[in-house]
């Protein structure tokens, strides 16, 4: 490690401290708490690196799938709290727990690949009163009723996934999302904010309607990061929702991570009606408190189908205006999957997605 | 211990009955166990599951593969596989019954899905459902009337008209897996369980009786302690013997029979469902072993239930002290 000042250490120890010691804490957090700093001790001893993606989404799916083939890397993803769609919306409005569905796509990205529990994990019924529920979503409600946090139930299925890294929400209490709007109309929740028709005037600010505060453990992730990785996925619903909640954005200004930001390939009617790719990074600037140390733009030409049936949802390429900059990589880096609608999701999935070997490949190149 | 030495012990049933038995036979060593069991669950969550996939009804299978599993391991995956959801959209669904769907929506096949579901679980024996077709029941009543669907023969309607027999809807046949289980059986248990929809519901499919008929093993049936409103209604133990002799073909070998005095509460809280202890009208011989086999053991009956109720149950220990003395 090139630069590593005293008092990040220290910063460090002391988080790792009030995780164990604060008189909240259950005695199975506590245990955990214990066992975290003694492995980040040894990370430190040894010089692992730190990586942590902020996201949720399809779009921190991959990131993930493409570091866990990093090999001496320490890996924490810090997950949105703020779903309130499809399974995850319907466990969460009975339930009341954390919502699970951002949790569940990097636990599964994380997890043993060719396994039968892995499948499991992410199969969603298409049938009967349970349509459109997902067994990994209603095997997190399960744990997390039977053990008592949703922090337990994220570890338990950690070891039952073999899951590489670690799993952390960004808060321990579920947040709804407030974005407002430049005409000053404001739009609540995740899914009302991303599926909302096209032709919406922009976002001018992300909130949370609950008082939420941050994490211990994604504090203890972002401050002590040594990379930390934003995007693809949903600017607002998936990256910056994150941010909304209090702390964040203070954590990852003391860490001295370096911040790559991995642009998205397409513009969103319902998020990012127009946004060229400089919009973009300004946005993630004004909420995360600094401009990434690299951006990732995809250079190429995508083919006529992907366009059309892009255009046809009113999503567009989003355009390289960034111009000549020595922190932007231009890189053809996406990769079209062949994915299609899966039975028994109301959730719309995209077909094209950024190439998980070529993201661990820029990814290695900060190592 | 040989596979050769050990004892082949099959038992035919569904339900808590036979979870109580499977899980004290589990832990005789010289015993290897097997548990064909009913496809004609229609009720619950495994009835929700099969309106809408048309799977293969696994809630009694479910119940066999937790008596089955290894208790020192799969801790969690153990709870999960009882986990009833309690709210939203989902509240009555069991986990393991929606673990076993989508494995076997994953896997293609139930039996494959049990058989993935033995391994996670660590089960030790094997569960066979009775058949690979689900099963519709309809059970003919004395004054001539028929019910169609076991979660409609399993409502407690007191002083129903008897039931005469009980069939399946359309002909289903038995499996391979439970037709070699039977055949290769050393022991036949039955009961205890309900006697219709548990029990003789296996005996709808056709080829089981005739399996159980031909087989060389000892048939051993393990007497229920209280009769069931509207199924076994002023049931002595005779009539249950009757009645399995009626559907199957053959008289039980062995009657196990529980002769101890219940507590007066206990007595209370099945008479307030029209329930009342099964009375022993068999002659005295030594095919019918007689003893205190069943304890009062305290449950959740119903989600939302706040004091566990009391309720009576055979002992999985000393059912499986029986056995290891008839073995």
């Amino acid at each position: 490690m090139s630069k590593k000042p005293q008092f990040k250490v220290f910063r460090r120890v002391r988080t790792h401290l009030k995780a164990i010691f604060m008189p909240s804490k259950t005695p199975g957090s506590r245990y955990h708490a214990v066992k975290n700093a003694v492995i980040s001790g040894h990370k430190f001893i040894v010089n692992a690196k730190r990586i942590v993606t902020i996201g949720g989404g399809t779009g921190t799916f991959v990131t993930l799938s493409a570091l866990k083939s990093i090999s001496n890397i320490s890996l924490s993803a810090i997950v949105s709290v703020a779903d309130d769609g499809g399974s995850t919306g319907r466990l969460r409005d009975s339930y009341g727990y954390l919502p699970v569905g951002d949790a569940r796509q990097a636990l599964v990205a994380l997890a043993k690949d060719g396994t039968l529990l892995r499948d499991l994990f992410t199969y969603r019924f298409s049938k009967g009163d349970i349509a459109g529920h997902n067994l990994g979503n209603l095997l997190l409600t399960a744990l997390t009723d039977k053990l008592g946090s949703e922090g337990a139930a994220i570890r338990a299925t950690s070891e039952i996934l073999r899951v590489k890294g670690y799993v952390v929400p960004v808060s321990e209490h579920p947040a709804t999302l407030i974005a407002e709007l430049e005409n000053g109309e404001k739009l609540v929740g995740q899914h009302t904010i991303n599926a909302r028709p096209p032709g919406g005037t922009p976002i001018i600010n992300l909130s949370t309607k609950e008082n939420v505060a941050l994490s211990d453990e994604a504090e203890l992730a972002a401050e002590s990061a040594d990379i930390i990785i934003l995007g693809p996925g949903d600017l607002y619903t998936s990256t910056l929702a994150n941010f909304a909640v209090p702390g964040l954005t203070d954590a990852v200004k003391r860490s001295n991570a370096k911040i790559i930001y991995f642009v998205n390939l397409f513009s969103t009617a319902a998020e990012t009606p127009g946004y060229t790719a400089s919009k973009h990074v300004e946005e993630i600037t004004r909420y995360v408190g600094r401009r990434p140390d690299c951006i990732v733009v995809h250079t190429g030409e995508l083919s006529e189908d992907i366009l059309n049936y892009y255009a046809g949802k009113k999503a567009f390429p989003t355009i390289d205006d960034l111009g000549e900059d020595e922190t932007v990589i231009r890189s053809s880096i996406a990769d079209i999957v062949a994915l299609p609608k899966i039975e028994g999701d109301a959730i719309e999935r995209s077909i094209i997605r950024h190439d998980p070997k070529k993201i661990a490949s820029i990814v290695q190149s900060f190592l | 211990m040989g596979e050769s030495q050990q004892k082949k012990v099959v038992t035919i049933g569904g339900g808590t009955g036979t979870f109580v038995v499977l899980s004290g036979l589990k832990h005789i060593p010289s015993v290897s166990l097997k548990a064909v069991v009913s496809v004609a669950d229609d009720g619950g969550s495994t009835g929700r599951l099969r309106d809408g996939y048309g799977f293969l009804p696994l809630g009694d299978a479910r119940q066999a593969l937790l008596a089955l599993a290894d208790e020192n391991g799969a801790t969690l995956m153990r709870a999960l596989f009882n986990y009833r959801f309690s709210k939203g959209d989902i509240a009555g669904h069991n986990f393991g019954n929606l673990f076993l769907t989508a494995l076997t929506d994953i896997l293609g096949t139930d039996s494959e899905a049990i058989e993935a579901a033995s391994q996670i679980l660590r089960v030790e024996g094997r569960v066979v459902p009775v058949s690979d077709t689900p099963a519709t029941l309809i059970a003919e009543l004395e004054n001539g009337e028929s019910i169609t669907c076991e979660h409609n023969i399993d409502e407690r309607v007191y002083g129903r008209s008897p039931i005469k027999s009980l069939t399946a809807e359309t002909s289903i046949d038995i499996s391979h897996d439970a037709k070699d289980a039977v055949h290769e059986a050393d022991v036949l248990i039955l009961g205890p369980g309900d006697l219709y929809t548990s029990t003789l519901a296996n005996f709808v499919v056709s080829g089981l009786s005739e399996e159980v008929k031909t087989s060389k093993a000892k048939l051993v049936y393990i007497m229920n302690l209280f009769t069931k409103a509207g199924q076994t209604d002023g049931y002595s133990a005779q009539n249950h013997i009757d009645a399995i002799e009626r559907h199957i073909g053959r008289k039980p070998d062995i009657v196990v029979l529980h002769t101890g005095v219940f507590p007066e509460k206990i007595l209370k809280r099945y008479a307030d469902e029209n329930e009342f202890p099964v009375v022993d009208d068999l002659p005295e011989n030594n095919n019918i072993i007689r003893g205190v086999f069943a304890d009062v053991v305290e449950a959740q009956q119903l989600e939302g239930d706040t004091v566990p109720r009391s309720f009576i149950r055979h002992n999985p220990e000393k059912i499986s002290e029986i056995f290891k003395t008839l073995l």
